[in-house]
């Protein structure tokens, strides 16, 4: 599985999101991210790609979009 | 018995300690120096710390005692027990994270796990101290390792469930709402009204039928 496969895996399954859904995915643009969800998802993220985000990183994670440019800061490209 | 508690002001858990003579039961250490100071001024010396879930602002403290304090036995459930090795179940990874989301931005509270406990339970543990009988029944929902400890069939420590105002949580790492609903909701349901809750976050209070209500218990 590329690690595009993964990062959209990660969305699908937190927030029961439909793939056409996620380039408009934002923090707080649906129930379930909230920042319940979101502690939860970037714990998820961290583990999935054995990284550690520092946790200015995880409160600017705020969208689809956004969180690829902060994983590609962690070596992670997608 | 007097039941004491000390409450850190950063995340505002609740520690308690429960002292018989110059003995005592610590709950929830959640704090590096706060439950320790506390023992010192009373002069009082813990034989058990018991956790009621994992979370790392209900055990933030726990290695700094088990320091100062090596006879003392640390008892928790084995999922709890499993979870406070974890910096992910144990919410430390995001703990920073989760203070600012609670207006508290800033804190310095870095990732921390902590060494195995000493003895742990998977079904219900009844235990007796110095006349006192302590139940600890594991109620998983909130987290896998989450457990309401009865003291004395007047007393229970609720750790994060039936904290006053807020819902139950179950969406952490961990959380599970279906078993919550299935295990510890009825159990929750079934405490009759008149028992003193000591909650992991805010005051203690006398549990109601109207409290129990605005749980839906």
């Amino acid at each position: 599985m590329s690690n595009l496969e993964k990062y959209d895996k990660l969305f699908l399954s937190s927030f029961r999101v439909k793939p056409e859904d996620l380039p408009t995915l934002t923090y707080r643009g649906i129930p379930a991210w909230d920042s319940v969800g979101h502690m939860e998802f970037m714990s998820e993220m961290e583990e999935t790609f054995k990284i550690s985000l520092s946790t200015l990183d995880v409160l600017d994670f705020s969208s689809y979009e956004k969180g690829k440019e902060i994983l590609a800061k962690y070596g992670v490209t997608l | 018995m007097d039941i004491l508690r000390w409450t850190d002001p950063l995340a505002e858990g609740n520690c308690y300690v429960c002292a018989e003579g110059d003995r005592a039961v610590v709950i929830d250490p959640c704090h590096p120096e706060g439950p320790a100071s506390l023992l010192e001024e009373r002069g009082l010396v813990p034989e058990w710390i018991l956790l009621t879930h994992e979370h790392c602002d209900h055990m933030l403290g726990l290695e700094p005692l088990r320091h100062k304090y090596p006879e003392a036995i640390v008892l928790c459930s084995a999922p709890c027990d499993a979870g406070m090795q974890n910096k992910y179940l144990n919410m430390s990874a995001m703990m920073e994270v989760y203070l600012t989301f609670k207006g508290k931005p800033g804190a310095h509270y870095p990732p921390l796990v902590c060494s195995p406990a000493d003895q742990t339970f998977a079904e219900e543990h009844t235990m007796t101290w110095r006349g006192h009988t302590l139940r600890l029944t594991p109620l998983p929902g909130h987290t896998p390792g989450s457990t309401c400890i009865l003291l004395d069939r007047d007393t229970l420590f609720t750790g994060d469930y039936l904290i006053p105002g807020e819902a139950v949580i179950t969406r952490l790492p961990g959380g599970n709402t279906e078993i919550y609903e299935r295990v510890a909701r009825p159990w929750l349901s079934a405490l009759p009204p008149g028992l003193r809750i000591c909650p992991g976050h805010g005051e203690p209070y006398a549990l109601t039928q109207e409290v129990k209500d605005t749980y839906g218990l």
